[in-house]
């Protein structure tokens, strides 16, 4: 397994769904890669794959993060 | 006869392999076609294009097949086909793309069709983000559609000397737009520094654009490269993440190395052919497939020089070196494909 971070994505090109509460962008093998709220919110900033070992890096600031707690309620 | 023989990530049935053959395969097999599930067929493929879980093959004759997810729409049918192989898509048509969960089709009258999703103007009808049916976006009259390519978000269509495109631009990978982030629908597209200049190709990126010229390169969006790399005359391509160019049967690569994705320069072989997809590639020389770069879903075959579960290939692996001519390579995300002729 590979620890190198494939790439850096800025979270603004992440989409987020409201109801999984993940953020999730494209990975090279056709699945997506998906981060969730709540660990961003904890400080984690690496999205997985769930179908292969590619990672990427959330660009964010944590203000960011605002708005869609917003959409939650 | 042809045979079609593909390797790879197979999660929606991509492959066209078979029925609920839904796993990664890491050594050749024949694609299977609608009313021909001997696995080969009479017509030569002429291009292989693939999105994020789909796979279109466009004929010679203007026959066009494809397999995988059809969630959306975007294998260009509306039935949910169940058997994981090839299906024909109605019509006859001359060149086709696909997107992340889309595909772009032209036919003989220069109409161009769309099909699939796009939550960024990737249809190109407006914010109209689902079509299951092949739409018509529009035909351009009296005018020759030269080439359309897609990646994950954006579209460009070459129309004599004018650029067109859709989908998503926030990272200015269609040009000079204004303070927009998608383009929802067809635009005739403005790139700085393109003016006056004749466009001899055009390649896309997973969030970036290369358009090349006579005597230079240009890239919009974006692709982190210390400098933009001047090879004249060379053919370009890229993957999600790098550029490479082929000239004199090798490949210079610039870009995202994190698994590969540059050419192994040292493993170097007389290239003929090459083919990119989203994070690896394929050359053809001396009728020898060899690939390189991300390999974790067997698209680059098994591993030979490195230890068997490294999904990184940085060096030239032989995917296929039967006797068969090879007249075609393609491939895809994390798929590959490899067409040979049978007497």
């Amino acid at each position: 397994m590979s620890e190198t971070i494939y790439d850096e994505i800025e979270i603004e090109d992440f989409t987020f769904d409201p109801v999984t509460q993940l953020f999730q962008y494209p990975c090279p093998c056709g699945d997506r890669f998906a981060v969730a709220l709540d660990d961003l919110e904890d400080g984690e900033d690496i999205a997985v794959c769930p179908s292969c070992s590619l990672m990427v890096r959330v660009i964010f600031e944590p203000e960011d993060l605002e708005e869609f707690r917003e959409q939650l309620k | 006869m042809f045979q079609i023989l593909s390797c790879g990530s197979n999660g929606s049935c991509q492959l066209g392999i078979g029925e609920e053959n839904d796993i990664d395969q890491n050594s050749l097999v024949p694609a299977l076609f609608e009313g021909e599930t001997s696995g080969q067929i009479a017509y030569k493929p002429k291009k292989i294009v693939c999105g994020g879980n789909h796979t279109m093959i466009l004929f010679e004759n203007g026959d066009l097949y494809s397999s995988g997810d059809n969630t959306y729409g975007q294998c260009g049918y509306t039935e949910q086909i169940k058997s994981g192989i090839f299906q024909k898509v109605p019509g006859q048509w001359l060149d086709a793309a696909c997107g992340w969960e889309y595909s772009i089709l032209i036919n003989s009258n220069n109409q161009v069709f769309v099909c699939g999703k796009g939550l960024k103007g990737e249809l190109g009808l407006g914010t109209s983000v689902t079509e299951t049916h092949l739409t018509e976006l529009f035909a351009v009259s009296g005018k020759h559609i030269i080439k359309v390519k897609s990646c994950m978000n954006h579209t460009i269509l070459q129309c004599n000397d004018e650029l067109w495109g859709w989908g998503s631009c926030r990272k200015g990978q269609l040009g000079t737009v204004g303070n927009v982030k998608v383009l929802y629908t067809p635009t005739k597209l403005q790139f700085e520094g393109l003016e006056n200049c004749e466009i001899v190709d055009f390649c896309l990126g997973r969030e970036f654009t290369i358009i090349q010229t006579k005597n230079k390169l240009l890239k919009f969006g974006k692709l982190i490269l210390d400098s933009l790399p001047e090879v004249p005359g060379s053919e370009v391509g890229t993957m999600w993440s790098s550029i490479h160019l082929f000239k004199d049967r090798t490949i210079n690569s610039f870009g995202n190395n994190s698994h590969g994705q540059l050419f192994p320069s040292d493993d170097s072989v007389p290239a003929e052919r090459m083919s990119l997809g989203s994070e690896h590639g394929l050359i053809l020389a001396n009728n020898v497939v060899y690939t390189w770069g991300w390999g974790e879903h067997g698209n680059c075959g098994v591993q030979t020089k490195r230890p068997a579960d490294d999904v990184t290939f940085d060096y030239l692996n032989v995917l296929y070196s039967g006797s068969h001519k090879v007249v075609l390579v393609g491939t895809g995300c994390a798929t590959s494909w490899v067409v040979i002729e049978i007497d």
